[in-house]
């Protein structure tokens, strides 16, 4: 389907082929039931002296009709069910979060999202940390092809962190942090956006996200540590 | 009750206790509100369409107004269009006819029921007016945006209630108010009130149906209203019940919303379903299929809907592992709404159909509600939910079950039950010019969003300019194209109500029972005097036997007859 978004994670592949099994199946599933529908009003048009068959449907010879089709839907919902849990163990169990030496705090604030880096100490969390808070300009840089653990948290009310090519979203919530990670396969620039209203500036609420090789990465760790990154960043 | 009187002016129509005035006053108001929720979506959706537009009457949109027109949008058209026509307008029209009752047991806690409806609705318009206008918050009044936003945490209680964001919540707790006492009337009716000889299984789906949305609504609604009282409580005296600073939670909001949240949508999916069942029979000629297990499936989809609520959560930071719970049993109310569309879809075979106005509405709503329904199953997926959730994909999705539901199938019964509800038919040529304009706005509006929800549009944003991949030429002709649709189903319904004013002044008359059904309701007069019968009908049959061969000379075989 060329309508999703070119895959920039290595989870968005994914999800986006969730959605190619699911219009598989339902798209069968809806040509069958309207097919039918059709068929029965075509073929059942009043006539001049016709007489409808009283069917009750009480007894198997008839009811198998609706009762056969009901089984496979079934089984198509555990196929939808098996599939998604696949992906969704991927993405969002803890036990599955692969191993990761990269991480940074992402805070949602109306309406722009800051991020914060590990200071010289390479620890999150500490008095040392780097914010980048540059409005809507601020980007999130990510190494690409390393596993980075995003810490994610709201500073006011809910956002929610959604990338289109990540083919992901996390809401963000004050006073809790939610740990979840990503992958990044291919460099680029794009955007992130708030999928949660948060105010009436909710539709300018827009950041950067960089994804740059591991060299440039780690030379954009050690600007930012030295304090002499272009962008505004804040000490804390 | 047994003497119904001549009565005043007064009595008949503006304090009524009569269930048929009071159906009938609920259907007005529900639908002067569906005007008005419809013209707050033509004025967002031109915003969107045409970004910085002056918009006639509200003006040019900022973020704060578009916000508030479409958070109010949502909440007119469920709360204050979806609920009183489907629910109760329907209900008081056709539960005491359809049981042969004279009317509904407590008929003035029914009069009360409207009043407070009204009154409800009174202070939603009065909301508009605080100041900082309505609740911009989006419908689902998420804290902590919903309890700080038009808060001053240091005036008094009263200024922190005229606002807009409380004033709703006050709007929504008497319109629930309203519901219950009606609620209450239908349960007790049903239960005592029908036919002699009436069983159970001998009550029509429609009534099953309305009973069960009741049933639903009761039980899901009580802890929303523990949860919107904690949210007023933190606007208005400052408490701190979802201020994560001082030790609330956010998260339990959503838990309460969507507790009742979700069975709220079957409160107006099972009514819909129920006037197709019975419309599908009488316009084939043939017994509603497997009737029965439609009953058992309906009460059954009425237990899960109690636990599916968290699919609307999967993104919000919950347990991911709960999320799996709430994945499959989202994916398991499927089955009976599956078996449910399938029985009626096989009623049609082998029938004597007719496409009458009523039929076409209800053949539409099939039709279209299985597009909402096959596209709710991507959004089950918690896994692909990651993605498409608050993209228009959710809002494409949602207007495929809400239109059909509230459109479709309630004009589908509107259309069936006006020859009783006044003496006269409504007008055929108009009735289908007023279809296919509405079934051509629906899919030219809501099936392109598919496509933009797909691409990743992310919902309730005032101006996609900040967005490069947003503002390409193919998703800003979808923006158009919607709105156009939108339009046209705005338009449509003014060919509806010219069909009403003329049908009702000069409409053929319709005569007891024009579409020559089973159900009691067909026994009255057409429209039924106070009390509805001259003598309470008794029943001796199931409401669905067409063209039963032991029946010789006509077919159909109404519940009454002997």
């Amino acid at each position: 389907m060329s309508f999703l978004p070119e895959a920039y994670s290595s989870v968005a592949g994914d999800v986006f082929g969730l959605f190619k099994v699911i219009l598989f199946l339902t798209s069968f599933w809806f040509t069958v039931s309207i097919g039918a529908l059709f068929y029965g009003i075509f073929t059942s048009l009043k006539k001049q002296g016709g007489k409808a068959k009283y069917l009750t449907g009480d007894d198997w010879a008839q009811s198998k009709w609706i009762w056969i089709p009901l089984v496979l839907v079934v089984l198509c919902d555990f196929w939808v069910d098996i599939e998604t849990a696949k992906v969704w163990t991927k993405v969002e169990i803890a036990e599955a979060m692969p191993q990761s030496d990269y991480e940074v705090k992402i805070v949602g604030r109306q309406f722009q999202w800051e991020f914060t880096y590990p200071g010289p100490d390479g620890k999150l969390f500490t008095e040392d940390d780097v914010q980048i808070a540059d409005g809507n300009d601020g980007e999130l840089v990510l190494p690409v092809n390393k596993v980075t653990k995003l810490h994610l948290t709201a500073a006011d009310v809910l956002h929610s962190f959604f990338v289109r090519e990540f083919g992901f979203k996390q809401d963000v919530i004050p006073g809790r942090i939610l740990t979840r990670w990503v992958q990044p396969i291919k460099e680029g620039r794009t955007e992130l956006l708030c999928a949660e209203i948060c105010g009436s500036n909710h539709g300018t609420m827009r950041n950067w996200i960089k994804i740059v090789s591991v060299e440039e990465f780690d030379s954009f760790i050690k600007n930012l540590n030295s304090g002499s990154v272009a962008m505004a960043t804040e000490k804390k | 009750m047994s003497a119904h009187h001549e009565q005043s002016f007064l009595s008949k129509y503006v304090f009524s206790t009569d269930h048929k005035y009071i159906a009938k006053q609920y259907t007005l108001t529900g639908v002067v509100f569906a005007f008005i929720g419809g013209l707050f979506a033509v004025a967002f959706r031109m915003q969107l369409a045409w970004p910085g537009i002056d918009v006639p009457i509200v003006g040019v949109l900022d973020g704060t107004k578009y916000n508030m027109l479409v958070t109010n949008h949502a909440m007119i058209m469920f709360f204050w269009a979806a609920m009183p026509i489907l629910l109760a307008g329907l209900g008081n029209f056709v539960i005491p006819l359809m049981l042969g009752a004279d009317d509904m047991a407590f008929p003035l806690l029914n009069m009360l029921s409207y009043w407070i409806f009204l009154v409800s609705a009174l202070v939603l318009i009065l909301s508009f007016m605080a100041p900082g206008g309505g609740a911009a918050t989006g419908w689902t009044m998420y804290p902590p945006l919903a309890a700080t936003q038009g808060v001053d945490p240091d005036s008094n209680f009263l200024v922190n209630l005229w606002t807009g964001g409380s004033l709703l919540i006050l709007a929504v707790a008497l319109e629930f108010a309203s519901m219950l006492l009606g609620g209450i009337n239908f349960l007790v009716t049903s239960i005592n009130m029908r036919a002699k000889g009436m069983k159970l299984m001998d009550v029509p789906a429609v009534v099953w149906m309305l009973n069960l949305a009741t049933v639903d609504f009761m039980f899901s609604v009580g802890p929303l209203i523990a949860g919107a009282v904690m949210l007023l409580f933190d606007r208005i005296f400052n408490t701190g019940f979802y201020d994560p600073a001082r030790g609330g939670d956010p998260i339990l909001f959503q838990h309460l919303f969507w507790f009742f949240g979700h069975p709220e949508v079957y409160v107006v999916l099972l009514p819909a379903i129920g006037i197709v069942s019975e419309i599908v029979p009488a316009f084939t000629r043939k017994p509603l299929f497997a009737s029965k297990w439609i009953i058992i499936m309906a009460v059954s989809s009425a237990f899960i809907a109690m636990i599916v609520w968290a699919h609307h959560q999967f993104v919000a930071g919950i347990d991911p592992r709960m999320a799996e719970f709430f994945s499959i049993t989202t994916i398991i109310i499927s089955i009976p709404f599956a078996f449910i569309m399938f029985a009626v879809i096989a009623t049609f075979f082998g029938g004597q159909i007719e496409i009458k106005i009523p039929m076409l509405w209800a053949i539409g709503f099939i039709v279209f509600f299985f597009v909402g329904g096959v596209t709710g199953i991507f959004l089950g997926s918690a896994g692909f939910d990651m993605y498409a959730h608050d993209t228009y994909f959710v809002v494409a999705h949602f207007h495929y079950t809400l239109i059909p539901i509230v459109f479709f199938a309630g004009l589908a019964g509107f259309y069936f039950w006006f020859p009783k509800s006044t003496g006269r038919m409504l007008n055929e040529t108009l009735g289908k010019l007023h279809f296919w304009t509405t079934a051509i706005g629906l899919n030219m509006f809501a099936f392109p969003l598919f496509f933009s929800g797909l691409f990743g549009e992310h919902r309730r944003i005032f101006s996609y300019a900040s967005y490069d991949p947003l503002m390409a030429d193919w998703i800003l002709q979808i923006r158009h194209v919607a709105t156009y649709g939108a339009i046209i189903i705005a338009a449509a319904q003014l060919i509806f109500f010219l069909n009403i004013i003329l049908s009702a002044m000069n409409g053929e008359k319709a005569g007891k029972n024009p579409w020559k059904c089973n159900t009691l309701e067909w026994v009255a007069d057409s429209p039924p005097p106070h009390g509805n019968f001259t003598t309470p009908p008794a029943c001796y049959r199931g409401p669905y036997e067409y063209s039963n061969p032991k029946r010789s000379g006509s077919d159909f075989w109404p519940q009454n007859e002997q």
